[in-house]
């Protein structure tokens, strides 16, 4: 279990993020929502310690994370943030290898060879695996990502905005493959994303936060509610149902009428 | 490929052994008829021993020299996450100069100046101290920007070289003879008083180097994906940049500033290797140094001392390095 409590973060005099509590919840995909600037990736960057802590506590299975070591949190975080490009002429196999960096410290042995290749199963990466990364797609790429992920073999995924640069069908590919880990592996996940209809499709439980808050948190249908995402976005949403899931419009003919 | 790579590795390290070997013999070679006229002169004898109780150390220095410039070389660039800068190119070699310059000037006659193992430790401790600071105050911020790195290395380097000639004008002229004893080393003046001494240091250097090799790979994936595979990226860069700094001042002190030499060979195995891997690289690395210094050292005994090895290299490596910027500004 994973617990934030009483979270402060600043940058100089700016409040990135004020008293935030919450516990994430076990075996779902959580969506981390909420405008630009909001302090989405500022509190996954804390709770995945990319970021250093200012004040407050984080907790895994009750313990505090300052008090554990980087490699002992890396078997149960994993984190993937935006834009990360790799500047090294490395294979797909290769970057998912890195993956077992904690369990093995480099040396790789039978189990880890295992893990590996299952993970490149997984994501469905055998055609690539000998490829260059950077002779990949962007779909592709976000699959090895996951796949490096996956061998490092966590029960906690973070993620921030894995989405941006993917069309349609690789961002519904993403998302199916992220249930699938849920399903599968039981594993826990949080993401951060900006299109509300994707959360909407498919997590678990939704996050909203604005100014360095938590505004609400609950499932789909306690939060694709228009009362709820109106005031978190400053923008009028009319939300309907369609094959009993809840979409949102973006433009309210109505409203711009009126 | 890996065919390819396997024949090139073969003829690296035979040339390597060949340039060795004549390097050992040159002096035999240039002055065959002369040495085999004369061989049962105990005069003769004498010579030819002394020679190769002097050569011998020198190979050492060389080779070791070679690898710690080479890994050290490599190191830098995964923490500095760049492929341009070296340590030599950013001015290490120049504070290592201007530490034991101020030193001399200021505590003058002082057991940590007289005595030179006392005197080497002292310069190391402080040319650490001065890198540390260097790390957390310019380079950590601005990694990503190459250009300002290497303005920044030759703002240093020159601003060192000048306040090492201010200084040393200001000297008493015993005190001036003196630095120039201990610091005028060069590939053809080797310090081998501490050739045996610095040994065991330098291998523990390169030992420790090699350790971490593993980690060194995770860290070329950058700062959060290192985080995320439980490095400690600060703490890992600081110790690195640590080793760094012991080994171009063990290396300095030994043959002198030899700028580009670890460039041009980290590149070279960079680029005709391709691979990722820190140990693989360093060795390969360390090939082509050994290489270029002790067979350039081979030809400039050949022409006789005309020029020396240094300047080839930076002829060489500032062409390369011009290469290097051209390259990376179209990218």
């Amino acid at each position: 279990m994973i617990e934030v409590r009483n979270v402060y973060q600043a940058y100089g005099k700016h409040n990135v993020l004020t008293n935030v509590n919450m516990i994430i919840q076990e075996h779902k995909i959580t969506g981390l929502i909420g405008p630009n600037g909001a302090g989405k990736s500022t509190l996954l960057g804390v709770i995945s310690r990319l970021l250093a802590l200012k004040t407050g506590e984080i907790l895994i299975h009750g313990k505090n994370i300052k008090e554990m070591s980087n490699i002992e949190i890396a078997k149960i975080i994993s984190v993937l943030r935006q834009n990360n490009n790799l500047a090294i002429k490395i294979t797909v196999k290769e970057l998912v290898t890195f993956g077992r960096f904690p369990h093995s410290k480099g040396r790789i042995n039978d189990a880890d060879e295992k893990a590996i290749e299952e993970a490149i199963r997984f994501m469905e990466l055998d055609a690539i695996s000998s490829k260059f990364i950077d002779e990949l797609s962007g779909g592709q790429l976000q699959r090895v990502y996951i796949a490096m992920i996956l061998a490092q073999d966590t029960p906690y995924i973070f993620l921030d905005e894995p989405l941006n640069n993917l069309d349609i069908k690789h961002t519904v590919d993403f998302m199916k493959n992220l249930q699938r880990l849920v399903k599968e592996k039981n594993k826990t996940i949080v993401i951060v994303m900006h299109d509300i209809n994707v959360a909407s499709a498919f997590c678990d439980h939704i996050v909203a936060m604005k100014d360095g808050e938590i505004i609400k948190e609950g499932n789909i249908d306690e939060m694709i509610q228009s009362e709820v995402l109106d005031g978190i976005f400053d923008h009028n949403f009319c939300i309907t149902g369609i094959d009993g899931q809840r979409v949102c419009l973006y433009k309210h003919i109505n409203i711009e009428k009126a | 490929m890996d065919r390819k790579r396997r024949i090139i590795l073969t003829v690296l390290i035979a040339m390597v052994v060949i340039a060795i070997l004549l390097y050992l013999s040159t002096w035999l070679i240039l002055n065959f008829s002369y040495i085999q006229e004369n061989i049962d002169n105990p005069m003769m004898q004498r010579a030819i021993i002394n020679i190769i109780k002097r050569k011998i150390p020198q190979v050492i220095a060389l080779v070791v020299v070679s690898i710690l410039t080479a890994s050290s070389s490599l190191v830098f660039q995964t923490i500095t996450n760049n492929r341009i800068l070296t340590p030599g190119i950013l001015g290490f070699d120049a504070i290592y100069m201007v530490v034991h310059t101020f030193l001399l000037a200021l505590l003058g006659t002082s057991i940590f100046v007289t005595n030179p193992y006392l005197n080497f430790l002292l310069v190391t401790i402080l040319m650490v101290s001065i890198s540390v600071l260097m790390y957390v105050a310019i380079l950590r911020k601005n990694k990503n920007n190459i250009i300002f790195l290497l303005l920044f290395g030759m703002i240093l380097s020159t601003f060192a070289r000048s306040i090492t000639n201010f200084v040393q004008v200001l000297m008493h002229p015993d005190d001036f003879t003196a630095l120039l004893g201990r610091t005028s080393v060069s590939i053809v003046n080797i310090n081998t008083s501490l050739v045996y001494v610095s040994l065991p240091l330098m291998v523990l250097v390169i030992i420790l180097f090699a350790r971490k090799h593993h980690t060194y790979d995770v860290m070329a994936l950058g700062e959060n994906y290192s985080t995320n595979l439980g490095v400690t990226y600060n703490r890992e860069s600081m110790l690195g940049l640590i080793y760094i700094s012991v080994a171009v001042a063990i290396s300095t002190a030994l043959v002198g500033p030899l700028s580009f030499l670890g460039l041009i060979a980290a590149n070279i195995a960079r680029e005709l290797f391709k691979s990722s891997s820190h140990i693989k690289n360093m060795i390969y690395a360390s090939l082509f140094a050994i290489l270029f210094l002790v067979f350039g050292q081979v030809i400039i005994e050949i022409i006789n001392y005309k020029t020396t090895v240094t300047t080839i290299v930076e002829v060489i490596g500032g062409l390369y390095l011009i290469y290097l910027i051209v390259k990376e500004n179209r990218r």
